[in-house]
């Protein structure tokens, strides 16, 4: 099979030390139309880097001649764009963050379910393809108005650094506004996952309510979420990422 | 203790040990103080009577020797009250009163066989009544002594006479004085606080260290000050404290290693299960897996609960409990934020976010739902998680928070998930320096309660 075909078959390279998962986990793909490599340490991973092309790495990273994060950080540090999904045993010392910060694209943990990774490899290759800078910046913080938004913890930090706890939906929702500051966005847009019907409106009515509430705790923090009478709500504010 | 009646207080206060230590020296000095008051007291009326006697004696003594050497001369002045403080006795009075103690030193002074009688009477006695009119201006004066003395001198003649001195009074005792008093009690009970105090100051470190002790695990150590004794049972608390902290780690590392070393047969086991062609037997499979997954999972949790690495933060806590609540009804859960208590509290917020998650989970799971509320009283906040359950016979309640204890198998929902949540739970709040509580509510339904510094 040559490169040839419209839809050119990606290579992804399964890094493990255990024998069994790489071979087990490399069995699963095999349904998927993949080209398949293996490593079994660093020094394989960085000779196959070498010689092939690689769209997407399945990092573990415990591996017995290195750490699979520093790896990570050096492969960004060159700029390479090879697709990254980090696996890890619950409870090592890297927690989903430091992951994602130090380069990787996506992160899960073991025990998986097998049809998680290979929904989550078709996703990155997908996201990938279309997209290649997509990947989003590490950013911390967006600040907007009083406000700071902890992106990683999900939370507000107030000016004097005390914390607002938000729900997932809420900050979904304050994610969304976030993006597209000062751009008027309906009711659909806001939450696309989600079928636009009569109750959903309302819910969102609520949501973007409770956020309100939550936003008006600290001076300045009113009118921030203004509604635009039968179009939808805007975030008035800029926001500076941190 | 502020909303006490002043009554409540002083009985708490008598409770504790400052209390007692006070109330024992401050009674036992006073009356150790009384005691040796009474007994000086008791000296000095002794000494005031010895000398009164004394008095006597010698004046008995001295007209007894006179009489001896020339009785008639004597008898002569006698009666004619030419000796100052002695005089004939008059006859026929009788001594109804005889002072015991004078008659034998009398005894021992005039011979075995002088027999003497001895007592005082009436000063009136000793000075016919024709006399007091001479003496004008000192009807008020304070009369003389008079004492009758009679012997049979060596002759054998019964001598009676009247001896008179001036009248000796006894200064009047001091000691029940109320001022007197006061002063010995109030002296006793200032020293009797100073002791107490010293005493229960150390004790008080020790019992503040040990409540931080009970609360965290990772408490810092007490300073080792004070007197030796005092000194060796703080070195020794602190010793003990290392020890547990030790063993309580070596414990959690163990529960971590083995649970994480069992996460790789179990991604094999989970690759390999999709393997398994024959569907009725995969899903049984799978089943077991995924309990087996839970409780590694749940294990490695535990593990690092006792880890508190995260940093000290302070939140808007309804924000907290209302955004838990409303994540909890978006998975279908029938969850409830009930009531808030407003304003911020300073936790871990992790930690506090992953121990009210344990709650509500075992909430949901056992009692068919959960309502959060939260109070603040006397400096504690309050987060209770109330379940709608047949709640937990009382005698278990204590047991729920051993490790892999569940809800009997009788109650709906008992006997599945691993039993571990609670105690994670516990011990996520430690770190934040919380205690987790259970009780049966009186309505009906388990309360969980968070209880910390607010």
């Amino acid at each position: 099979m040559l490169d040839s075909s419209p839809a050119r078959q990606a290579t992804v390279l399964v890094v493990d030390d255990d024998a069994d998962i790489r071979d087990l986990i490399i069995g699963q793909l095999h349904q998927e139309n993949y080209r398949l490599l293996a490593a079994a340490s660093l020094a394989e991973l960085r000779r196959t880097l070498k010689e092939e092309a690689v769209d997407l790495i399945v990092l573990d990273l415990n591996l017995p001649d290195g750490d699979g994060l520093m790896l990570c950080r050096e492969l960004r540090a060159e700029g390479a764009d090879v697709q990254i999904i980090m696996v890890t045993a619950r409870g090592s010392a890297i927690d989903r963050v430091l992951g994602l910060e130090l380069g990787a694209d996506d992160y899960l943990t073991k025990p998986f379910e097998p049809r998680e990774l290979l929904v989550r490899i078709r996703n990155l290759l997908r996201r990938g393809r279309s997209d290649p800078a997509a990947r989003p910046a590490a950013a911390r913080f967006a600040r907007f108005g009083p406000w700071r938004l902890d992106l990683q913890q999900r939370r507000l930090v107030a000016p004097d650094d005390s914390l607002v706890m938000l729900s997932s939906a809420e900050f979904r929702l304050l994610s969304r506004f976030i993006e597209e500051p000062n751009v008027v966005l309906s009711r659909e847009t806001l939450v696309p996952e989600r079928r636009a019907t009569a109750a959903f409106d309302r819910s969102i009515d609520l949501q973007v309510s409770r956020l309100r509430q939550k936003l008006a705790t600290v001076p300045g923090g009113d009118e921030l979420i203004l509604t635009v009478r039968g179009e939808g709500y805007v975030l008035a504010s800029g926001v500076e990422q941190l | 203790m502020t909303g006490m009646r002043p009554v409540q207080r002083i009985r708490a206060f008598f409770g504790t040990m400052a209390g007692q230590i006070f109330l024992i020296l401050t009674l036992g000095m006073s009356v150790a103080a009384i005691i040796a008051l009474l007994v000086a007291e008791q000296a000095r009326h002794h000494d005031f009577e010895r000398v009164r006697r004394a008095r006597v004696v010698a004046s008995a003594v001295d007209i007894a020797d006179r009489l001896q050497r020339d009785p008639a001369r004597v008898e002569a002045m006698m009666a004619n009250h030419r000796i100052v403080g002695a005089a004939m006795a008059p006859a026929g009075v009788a001594l109804s009163d005889t002072d015991a103690e004078l008659e034998s030193i009398l005894t021992e002074r005039l011979g075995r066989r002088s027999q003497p009688e001895a007592g005082q009477v009436p000063a009136g006695l000793c000075f016919p009544s024709g006399n007091r009119e001479r003496a004008a201006g000192v009807i008020d004066a304070p009369r003389p002594d008079c004492w009758i003395v009679r012997f049979t001198d060596v002759r054998g003649a019964r001598r009676a006479m009247a001896l008179s001195f001036p009248r000796l009074i006894k200064p009047p005792s001091t000691i029940f004085n109320p001022a007197y008093l006061l002063v010995i009690v109030a002296a006793s009970a200032g020293l009797a606080i100073l002791v107490a105090r010293s005493v229960a100051k150390p004790l008080r470190r020790l019992e503040r260290a040990a409540e931080a002790f009970s609360l965290s695990l990772d408490p810092e150590e007490i300073p080792e000050r004070g007197p030796e004794e005092v000194r060796a049972a703080l070195s020794t608390f602190n010793l003990m404290q290392r020890r547990a902290r030790a063993g309580f780690a070596e414990r959690t590392q163990l529960l971590a290693a083995i649970s994480h070393d069992l996460q790789t047969p179990l991604t094999r086991m989970r690759l390999r299960l999709e393997l398994v062609d024959n569907a009725d037997l995969r899903e049984r499979l799978l089943a077991d897996h995924q309990a087996m997954q839970t409780l590694v999972r749940e294990g490695l949790d535990l593990a690092s609960s006792t880890e508190s690495r995260e940093e000290w933060s302070v939140i808007d806590i309804d924000s907290l409990l209302a955004s838990m609540a409303e994540d909890a009804e978006d998975l279908g859960a029938p969850v409830r934020f009930v009531s808030g208590c407003g304003g911020t509290v300073r936790v871990k917020p992790n930690a506090l976010t992953r121990c009210i998650a344990n709650l509500v989970d075992n909430g949901v799971k056992y009692g068919g739902g959960a309502d959060i509320s939260c109070t603040r009283s006397g400096g504690r906040l309050m987060i209770d998680v109330r379940d709608h359950g047949p709640g937990i016979p009382a005698d278990q309640i204590d047991q729920m928070f051993e490790p892999f204890t569940r809800g009997p198998s009788s109650q709906p929902g008992g006997r599945h998930g691993t039993g571990i949540g609670l105690t994670i739970a516990r011990s996520l709040a430690m770190s934040f320096e919380a205690s987790v509580r259970l009780r049966n509510a009186p309505e009906g339904g388990v309360v969980a309660t968070i209880d910390m510094k607010g």
